[in-house]
């Protein structure tokens, strides 16, 4: 009667795996040549813009760079921009002003912090 | 043909998304590096620091109250942890406060590389002391154990701490007003190198300009002389103990003259520039 059950027991039946369909491409060479041709251009065109944008940053001068020092920026000045370049000393000044507005000898924000050093009880 | 279409589509997105990233790659390059860490985050660090003392120490005193009114093993248990933590987080504002003043000091630019230096050092070798002391606290330390490795900071902060963070600050504010004098200094000597140079190919007047000079310059000693008198009155923090207390308003007093001065010279380089531009 076991075997009989046990041959009566529905076989285990293993899901079907689907197959995995890859996809076709059927070019025709014509096809195939343009798309070639049309990827080259793009590339030698994003080639040549970024080298175009990488040279301009070279040439550009980082924004904090040093100010050159008065000694070096006055030997060469050109008698039609004496008045801009000394226009350089008045925005220092100007700025060095502010600084000593804002100077305080004592360093009120850095005071050392009031503590109670008596602990007890 | 459509998805021949689409896979080209896709592709030239691919290779532009490409070429966009490293663009955008590069573009960081030119981009300053970030310090990270400058006087205004220690700053915070140490408000952040000193708000967590606050807490625990107003912890402390609720928790010592309560047990001084009831005097009972639970609640003393209870003040005995808060003080601890309380302790611990005083030591972690010394060293955070210290590091904002040294954090601070490395930003100045008029001192000397032996100036910073001897600043540095001091602030350093207290650092070391608090984050030692620091670790003395344990967690089952009695009350009273508590109360003895106190007594150490009070007596290192009176003799030691509060003379460096003195002379730091000292030092900080001396090296601001040198550094505005000497960039000064720089200007005038400049104004002065052109107009010579002016003069010399007969387009400018020495005339005023050379009774200036004389008024400039006496501006400059005065600063110089006050400078000179400040880091005198300094030096006395470390080597008279009796005078101490006195010293560090002393030291300031000559900087605090200098800012007229510095004004003064600011006005007169100002002034020196103005009558120039209007001769050229």
């Amino acid at each position: 009667m076991n075997d009989q059950d046990q041959n009566q027991q529905p076989a285990q039946v293993t899901p079907p795996v689907p197959e995995v369909k890859k996809p076709k491409f059927n070019f025709d060479k014509k096809t195939l040549k343009m798309a070639g041709i049309a990827i080259a251009i793009f590339l030698v065109l994003a080639l040549i813009l970024s080298f175009i944008v990488k040279s301009i940053r070279s040439i550009k001068v980082p924004s904090d760079s040093p100010i050159p020092t008065p000694q070096e920026s006055f030997e060469p000045v050109p008698v039609s921009t004496e008045s801009g370049e000394l226009n350089i000393y008045r925005v220092q000044l100007r700025d060095l002003k502010t600084q000593i507005d804002n100077l305080d000898v004592d360093q009120s924000y850095l005071k050392p912090p009031a503590i109670n050093f008596k602990i007890n009880f | 043909m459509k998805s021949l279409v689409k896979m080209i589509s896709v592709f030239f997105l691919l290779v532009s998304s490409f070429f966009f990233l490293t663009s955008n790659a590069n573009a960081q390059d030119f981009t300053p590096i970030e310090s990270g860490f400058n006087s205004q985050k220690a700053y915070e660090d140490y408000v952040y620091t000193r708000s967590l003392y606050d807490t625990a120490y107003r912890d402390y005193e609720i928790k010592k109250d309560v047990y001084l009114k009831n005097p009972t093993l639970t609640l003393k248990e209870e003040a005995r942890v808060a003080t601890l933590e309380m302790l611990r987080a005083r030591d972690d504002l010394h060293r955070v406060y210290l590091t904002a003043v040294r954090t601070k000091l490395s930003e100045i630019k008029g001192l000397t590389i032996d100036e910073r230096g001897g600043a540095f050092s001091r602030l350093d070798s207290e650092v070391i002391w608090y984050t030692d002391h620091k670790s003395r606290y344990i967690a089952n330390e009695t009350v009273d154990e508590l109360f003895r490795i106190n007594a150490d900071v009070e007596a290192r902060y009176k003799t030691k701490t509060l003379p460096i963070i003195q002379d730091a600050l000292w030092t900080i504010s001396y090296g601001q007003e040198v550094g505005i004098r000497q960039d000064h200094e720089t200007i005038y000597k400049t104004l002065t190198d052109f107009l010579n140079q002016k003069v010399a190919l007969g387009v400018l007047r020495i005339d005023p300009f050379n009774r200036w000079f004389l008024d400039i310059g006496a501006t400059l000693i005065t600063l110089q002389k006050n400078e000179s008198t400040a880091k005198t009155n300094i030096q006395k923090l470390f080597s008279d103990k009796n005078v101490i207390n006195s010293t560090y308003p002393k030291a300031l007093t000559p900087l605090r003259n200098s800012i007229t001065e510095l004004n003064k010279l600011n006005r007169f380089t100002t002034e020196f520039l103005t009558a120039i531009e209007n001769q050229i």
